[in-house]
């Protein structure tokens, strides 16, 4: 069953220098239980996405065109107190440097069973318990829910904002760069108890992250976004396998490999466009080593490479 | 290449120590232990990577070799002679041979000074040049961090350049003085991939076309092995292992390297890439604090009655290949697999 759906989707920040159209055309689709990654660049616009399905737009920012369909429901039709039943309850986010989230004068455990309460009718005695068995869950000794936040070390404050996340039972979880501030060794933990728990609930997750990688340890498929745009989307395999999109390609050779000879990394000359003036053709043709004049001037069209692999491109 | 063996840096010996504050009234104050009796040598013209998570001690290691702090115990020398106790004037001619770059392109530039005067300030302090011929030197500075047209950066602030752009402006700061050694301490920690790639570039060229030897602090195994000729892994103050950069991350000995291995996320063709599964899942008890292996809380490999009692020296696995564990063994290297398995940052 489809969880999410994603058609045509825009959004635009008002800014002094006019309308900065920072997602543009923007469709994917989530089933139930599974698991996308968008990877990207800083001012890609797939926080804004994130922000967008949680309907969480800072005031200068709207959606200007496509819909959001949660569970067929159009989230762009929604109230502001019908949003704010779903938040959380349905959707819930972990935002980037989320352990920054946290309240540092009130016990972890109390803002959890507030979280709770607020969404559901149970008794704070309940809540409590409830949060207890999500401290097992992520892994976190129970005996630590009356602790303050600064007695957390910074991988157990972002297992405590998973378990946020987790309480009120969401269907869909957007993550924004959970992992961003840890070591590796707190982060590969984290990223396989978050498959674990997205298996063991039937959760469906956004993975937003700028590091390949991350996205390809956790995630089925994958959304490629540059400037404003998806430019490339297919399973895991296809695209870290058989990138299509030369800025796929070139992102992927950005990454050292394991073994072999010391192949140069392949830096990506030039910055990405700014978004303020309208663009014509393909956004990434200044930086391609494979544009032709044409790429300037023709908005390119979606193709297909493979079954449920394609690529924003008309040259690939 | 005889010049590439010689020695231009060595610790020996290293111990910092750092005070908790404790509380208001003072009590609960504890000792850190920030290094534990470290000792490495760096080569000339190499590209040496201390690789650490956080808390490890690597940062620690580069501002005492900068000069910014002072070892509680051991020696750090700088082509031989003994920085440690440096004053004054010569205190400052070593601070022209060793030059920082810092993780922070946001914080470690001061927003009301433009490029050219942040980058030209060296030569002012260190008297070395001025007026036009300062100009000419910031640049050719900038030029060489591959910002060109150099004139079009040269006035701008810092809040006008990218992150990526401000870390080229770092080095060309910290190389304008054409120092021995290049200290970088995560140099590339807060940039997307794409821009990393330009820093290493760049890291490599400073150390190809100036000749210059880079210490570079990481906790990334990634760019350490894209990087570096050889790396240290330090965890927790204490060196574990110390080897050729491929040959340390392909075929780790040491259970905390391995560790680190299979914890780093990887994509492409990496399903042959076995898992060495060293750590444990839980900390153990400490054993009697300041004895035994700095890794036997965490180490799956570790039997009690010996690492929690004996320190393990250095024992050689392979070819200038080091490792401090009582349990490692050398073993065959890894058959060439791993070409097409990324690493991630």
């Amino acid at each position: 069953m489809t969880l999410l759906d994603v058609q045509n989707l825009s959004i635009g920040y008002q800014t002094a220098e006019g309308l900065l159209q920072a997602v543009e055309g923007v469709s994917f689709s989530l089933e139930a239980g599974q698991s996308l990654g968008l990877v990207g660049e800083s001012g890609c616009g797939k926080t804004t996405i994130g922000m967008a399905l949680m309907g969480l737009l800072p005031p200068n920012g709207r959606i200007t065109g496509g819909h959001v369909l949660l569970n067929g429901r159009d989230l762009r039709e929604l109230t502001e107190e019908e949003m704010r039943q779903v938040r959380w309850k349905e959707v819930a986010m972990i935002f980037q440097a989320a352990m920054n989230a946290l309240n540092p004068v009130q016990r972890v455990g109390d803002q959890m069973i507030e979280a709770i309460v607020e969404h559901q009718p149970v008794s704070k005695a309940q809540a409590r318990q409830r949060v207890e068995g999500l401290y097992q869950l992520v892994g976190m000794p129970v005996e630590r829910i009356d602790d303050y936040p600064h007695q957390y070390s910074g991988g157990m404050k972002q297992r405590a904002i998973i378990a946020m996340a987790l309480a009120n039972k969401p269907k869909l979880i957007i993550a924004d760069e959970p992992t961003t501030a840890l070591d590796v060794i707190v982060q590969d933990q984290i990223l396989q108890e978050t498959k674990n728990l997205q298996h063991e609930f039937n959760i469906g997750i956004i993975f937003i992250s700028h590091d390949i990688s991350i996205v390809a340890e956790v995630c089925q498929t994958i959304g490629v976004m540059y400037a404003g745009q998806l430019v490339e989307i297919g399973g895991a395999e296809q695209v870290f396998y058989d990138p299509r999109h030369p800025y796929t390609k070139a992102l992927v050779a950005s990454f050292p490999t394991l073994a072999g000879e010391r192949k140069e990394l392949k830096p990506i000359p030039g910055e990405p466009p700014h978004l303020i003036n309208a663009i014509m053709g393909c956004r990434f043709c200044d930086r391609c080593p494979r544009s032709e004049a044409q790429c300037k001037l023709d908005r390119p069209a979606w193709q297909q490479v493979a079954a449920g692999h394609h690529v924003l491109c008309d040259h690939c | 290449m005889s010049s590439a063996q010689e020695t231009i840096l060595e610790l020996r010996q290293v111990t910092k120590r750092y005070q908790t504050r404790g509380n208001i009234l003072g009590r609960g104050k504890k000792e850190v232990l920030a290094l534990n009796r470290i000792s490495l040598q760096v080569r000339a013209g190499e590209i040496f990577g201390l690789v650490g998570e956080s808390g490890s001690g690597k940062t620690t290691a580069g501002r005492l070799i900068v000069g910014l702090e002072k070892p509680d115990e051991g020696g750090i020398f700088l082509n031989g002679q003994d920085i440690v106790g440096l004053q004054g004037k010569a205190l400052r001619r070593y601070r022209r041979q060793v030059q920082m770059v810092f993780q922070d392109p946001y914080q470690s530039f001061n927003p009301q000074v433009s490029i050219m005067d942040s980058v030209g300030e060296p030569l002012l302090t260190q008297g070395v040049a001025k007026g036009v011929e300062r100009e000419q030197m910031v640049l050719a500075a900038l030029k060489e961090a591959g910002l060109s047209p150099a004139e079009s950066y040269a006035f701008r602030f810092p809040h006008q350049l990218s992150g990526g752009q401000r870390q080229r402006v770092a080095i060309a700061r910290a190389m304008i003085l054409e120092p021995s050694l290049l200290v970088a301490d995560e140099p590339t920690s807060m940039l997307d991939a794409s821009y990393s790639a330009q820093i290493f570039d760049l890291l490599l060229g400073v150390r190809g076309r100036l000749g210059a030897t880079v210490l570079f602090i990481t906790h990334s195994l990634a760019s350490a092995r894209y990087l570096c000729d050889r790396v240290a892994v330090i965890y927790r103050g204490n060196l574990m292992e110390i080897g050729p950069a491929q040959e340390v991350i392909r075929n780790p000995r040491h259970p905390y390297t391995q560790a680190l291995l299979d914890a780093t996320p990887k994509f492409g063709r990496c399903e042959d890439i076995p898992r060495f599964n060293t750590l444990l899942r839980a900390e153990r008890p400490a054993a009697d604090s300041g004895v035994g292996c700095g890794f036997f809380r965490r180490c799956g490999l570790a039997q009690r009655a010996r690492c929690s009692m004996e320190a393990p020296e250095f024992r050689a696995m392979g070819e200038g290949h080091l490792c401090a564990c009582h349990y490692a063994e050398p073993g065959p290297a890894q058959a060439d697999q791993g070409g097409e398995c990324h690493l991630g940052a």
